[in-house]
């Protein structure tokens, strides 16, 4: 296509201007209208498709508008600029300009498949981080979309993505830019051979430092406290630090010192903005900095241990893969089933909303630690009364519930129906192609489970509906989705343990059977204190040696 | 030991050991160190020997007792695993090391969970005991171990003074971690806990905090909620003969109980408030000692013998129904018993708004038998009743003591 572009663009301005200007000169304005109409029609249809999909998965219909709108009138002043200062525009330069772009755009696909590639087990070298680009794309805001929309920067690209892209991107500039009569044999050969020479130095790197240790993420929040948690242990290699903050307005900042040396630093991290930096951390011990914070105003990070081998074998590559698609399935269905509970709050109709509020809630059972690790989201979403904060408000799906099993009405509860399906859309759009490693499936199983020992059996969880066990359920069905994935590659290291987990599941969920009542559970209030403590200990027999499995992978 | 290697703690356990080898040539394995205030005895009591430590091995300051059961599910092959993983953590941990043998993967949660570390064995022992309920003696025989049963090993019956909670009593399977550090003890539960996450369940569990009895004529009587010695005439480890005859498995019983026991648990909750509000001479009388010497009524020295024949002027000095009358070999038929019980407490009772705290009630006889019949009179007949309640119940057969390297009760599984 771009070179393509590359030989036509002359000859193609040249038909355009011809062709424009015979149709002026037969005097056919007509002609030249459809002409144009033609033009611009498929594109035009295609903005609209796409403008309807953004609408539809916007949490905020009125910005989204103003925004199509302002792009629409943006669009409109470049085309007046361009008619009126259109006899005299050099499309030869323009189709030039328009073939560059092109050329990183064809270059962000290149690098993009790389990452698909690496994703299904097929190329495994280079899956470092190379750049730290998180100060330009920062995720969630307008220009990363458009930088990784439109040219496929990443944040964080890996050394191969960054490699394939230079290459491409070197290679074929030159080739579109280069005059046309001085390009000849020898500048081409010479382009091939540097880039070639650059993806093969490239390649050489990453495979130099394929040892070395993959890039992997670790959240830190700054709260009132300080940096939370203060204390982490980590093992050595790329680490990034993603930094967010859980809305204190006393703590901005947050660095890694090695004695008194600042070895990275992130500096205004408020509510909504958060921000990444990436060491490469050698095992010893380390001092984090939150400046400001009450009681963990600096916090202890201590590296130890070998640095984690990079390529994974294919089997965990489709697990992670697999769970980025259950995870994306659970939150549709969420906002499927949110939707019609919240139509239904909405609607006043308070014995359609009771029944449907457990059912609503089981997709984000399932997924719980991936949306734990959106910082404000789980809160906003799941929070229970008595572990909301002084003076923030209270909302998400308890809110409701108290809403309609103590006072049995929907009044004034529309607000939090509505916002509850906003934070479900966001939730949903967040886990879009996010990407998991094994240990994170394990982890995020055993997670569940504890959720279901901490506040499921102990009935704390749903405490005015009583519906603890569909949670319980849901909890237990996710954690099992998450082994489920692992087992093939568990299966290999270690069969014993993947059969013992796998039959600790069947006894846990058909424990569960007894208590089921059509679509749902009975009342939690109904299960006895012997049972409950049944129930407790058959998840902690199925949880015991499932927190060995993130060992087991490495 | 079969794993580690030797550290100076060990060494000087070894040293400990040694200094008392004639006690270890009469066939006693634990030895019997110092006195009982000294703080230099050797802090490591070696896990195996010809009986399980933690019987006559010097009461420790403190207990943490656990009764499991069985999981659903769990079968003969679970239950062996269990007892050999049990066995290797406790032999380690009664060392002063880390549960697990391997070391920590930063990916898996630890093979210890560190409140130990750092802390001393403190005379940890480990003791393990198989209930009736492995065997099939309550209900079915689930493991096919029915024809394994030691035939003195049975639940306890309904003894007269029973008020049993059903959720502190019973189990298949028990734990008593004896130490000077409680951290130590607790320790040890867990981890085993841990350990048989998935094959059994913790049924119950009890804390000791201080030791009632005295089983080393090195040590001194301790004293028991209710303020007085007790323990006085218990047995004793250097007191192999009455041992043998009392304590230690009969001959007959199977291989594996060679140098075993049977451990009874009654968990004894004291009416501390009324107890407080009788009368010394009331107190006296129904112990049958007096509270600040512990001689017995009528003598002058705490080891003085009982005299259940002396009357004074208005009837026998120790009263008829005085407890330690009621519960002198010289009245059962010269029945003793090894007791090894811990005071307790957990607390507040928020039904009665009174403190809940007693005797957690530990013996060792060699035939089960022997408590029935003493608990059975003294049930019925102790003055003593009227400030205490028996709330727990429990029996276990204590399988007889290791080699290194050998599980606990791994004679149990071998064909016969």
């Amino acid at each position: 296509m771009i070179v393509w572009m590359r030989r036509h663009a002359q000859r193609l301005a040249h038909e355009l201007r011809i062709s424009a200007a015979s149709a002026l000169a037969e005097g056919s304005t007509i002609a030249l209208v459809v002409m144009a109409s033609f033009a611009v029609i498929r594109e035009g249809l295609e903005t609209a498709v796409f403008m309807l999909a953004a609408f539809q998965s916007s949490t905020n219909p009125t910005a989204a508008g103003l925004g199509a709108l302002l792009g629409v009138v943006v669009a409109a002043l470049i085309g007046w600029g361009i008619y009126s200062g259109g006899v005299r525009i050099n499309l030869a330069r323009f189709f030039r300009l328009t073939g560059i772009v092109l050329v990183l755009v064809a270059a962000g696909l290149l690098a993009g498949a790389m990452h698909t590639a690496h994703e299904a087990g097929w190329l495994n070298v280079g899956q470092e981080q190379a750049l730290d680009l998180s100060w330009l794309v920062v995720p969630g805001t307008w220009s990363a979309s458009l930088l990784t929309g439109m040219l496929g920067w990443q944040p964080q690209p890996t050394v191969i993505e960054v490699g394939v892209y230079v290459a491409f991107a070197v290679l074929m500039i030159a080739y579109v830019v280069w005059p046309r009569r001085r390009l000849d044999r020898r500048v081409v050969r010479a382009a091939a051979g540097a880039s070639v020479l650059l993806l093969a130095a490239v390649g050489l790197g990453a495979c130099g430092s394929q040892t070395a240790g993959g890039g992997r993420t670790v959240k830190v929040t700054l709260t009132d406290a300080g940096c939370s948690p203060s204390q982490l242990a980590i093992r050595p290699g790329p680490t990034t630090f993603a930094v967010t903050n859980a809305g204190t307005k006393r703590v901005s900042e947050f660095e890694i010192l090695n004695e008194s040396r600042l070895l990275g630093e992130r500096e205004n991290v408020v509510p909504g903005i958060g921000g990444n930096f990436t060491l490469n951390l050698k095992p010893g011990r380390y001092t984090m900095n939150c400046p400001g914070g009450a009681t963990a105003a600096t916090g202890a990070l201590v590296v130890a241990g070998s640095a984690p081998k990079v390529s994974r074998n294919r089997q965990l590559v489709e697990a992670t893969a697999g769970y980025t698609s259950y995870v994306e399935t659970q939150a549709k269905e969420l906002q499927r089933r949110v939707r019609r509970f919240a139509a239904a709050v909405e609607s006043g109709n308070v014995t359609q909303a009771e029944a449907l509020f457990a059912w609503a809630r089981q997709p984000y059972e399932t997924i719980e630690p991936v949306a734990e690790s959106f910082g404000d989201l789980d809160p906003r979403i799941d929070e229970r009364v008595n572990d909301v904060a002084l003076g923030d408000r209270w909302t998400g799906f308890h809110r409701l519930e108290q809403g309609l099993w103590r006072k049995n009405s929907t009044a004034g509860l529309a607000p939090y129906a509505r916002r509850l399906m906003a934070d479900v859309d966001r939730l949903a759009a967040k886990v879009r192609g996010l990407h998991y490693q094994p240990e994170e499936l394990a982890n995020g199983a055993n997670g569940l489970l504890g959720e279901v020992s901490a506040s499921k059996i102990t009935g704390e969880e749903d405490r005015y509906s009583h519906t603890d066990l569909s949670d319980f359920e849901a909890n237990v069905l996710g954690s099992q989705a998450a082994f489920g994935l692992l087992a093939p590659a568990l299966r290999r290291r270690d069969p014993a343990l993947a059969a013992t987990i796998t039959r600790r599941f069947t006894t846990v969920l058909d424990a569960l059977e007894p208590y089921r009542r059509g679509s749902g559970f009975v009342s939690y209030l109904t299960v006895g204190e012997a049972q409950r403590r049944r129930l407790s200990q058959q998840v902690d027999a199925l949880a015991e040696p499932l927190s060995e499995v993130a060992a087991r992978l490495q | 030991m079969s794993d580690a290697g030797i550290s100076r703690r060990q060494l000087l356990a070894a040293a400990g050991g040694a200094a008392v080898g004639g006690v270890m040539g009469a066939g006693i394995a634990t030895a019997v160190s110092a006195d009982d205030s000294a703080r230099d005895q050797p802090e490591r009591i070696p896990f195996d020997g010809a009986h399980q430590a933690g019987i006559i091995t010097p009461a420790q300051d403190r207990l943490h007792f656990a009764a499991f059961d069985l999981a659903d599910g769990a079968g003969r092959d679970d239950l062996r695993e269990l007892l050999a993983m049990w066995t290797a953590a406790a032999r380690r941990m009664t060392a002063g090391l880390p549960a697990g043998a391997a070391a920590s993967d930063p990916a898996a949660p630890p093979t210890d969970t560190g409140e130990a570390q750092g802390l001393p064995p403190a005379q940890l022992t480990v003791t393990f005991g198989l209930g009736p309920g492995l065997f099939g003696a309550t209900g079915r025989d689930r493991l096919g171990l029915g024809d394994r049963r030691p035939a003195r090993l049975a639940a306890l019956p309904a003894l007269p003074g029973d008020e049993l909670d059903p959720d502190r009593s019973g189990g298949d399977l028990c734990v008593q971690a004896c130490a000077d550090d409680p951290q130590v003890a607790f320790h040890a539960v867990r981890n085993l806990a841990r350990i048989g996450r998935g094959v059994v369940v913790m049924r119950w569990s009890q804390l000791g905090f201080g030791r009632t009895s005295r089983t080393s004529t090195a040590q001194v009587t301790p004293r028991n909620l209710m303020g007085f010695k007790d323990g006085t005439n218990n047995i004793t480890a250097e007191d192999p003969k009455s041992l043998a005859a009392h304590v230690w498995a009969a001959e007959g019983e199977p291989a594996w109980m060679r140098g075993g026991t049977y451990l009874v648990a009654r968990r004894i909750r004291m009416l501390i408030e009324v107890w407080d509000r009788a009368a010394l001479e009331d107190q006296e009388k129904t112990i049958g000692r007096q509270k600040g010497s512990g001689a017995p009524l009528g003598s002058e020295a705490e080891h003085d013998p009982l005299d259940l024949q002396a009357h004074g002027a208005d009837g026998p000095v120790i009263p008829a129904r005085a407890h330690v009358r009621l519960a002198a070999p010289a009245s059962n038929d010269g029945t003793r018993i090894l007791r090894r019980g811990y005071s307790f407490t957990d607390g507040f009772d928020p039904e009665l708004g009174q403190l809940d705290a007693g005797l957690f009630f530990i013996s060792f006889q060699r035939d089960p038998r022997a408590f029935i019949a003493l608990q059975n009179r003294l049930g019925a007949h102790d003055a003593l009743n009227e400030y205490i309640k028996h709330v727990g119940s429990a029996v276990f057969a204590v399988p007889g003591g290791t080699r290194p390297g050998e599980a606990v009760g791994a004679g149990l599984f071998t064909s016969v």
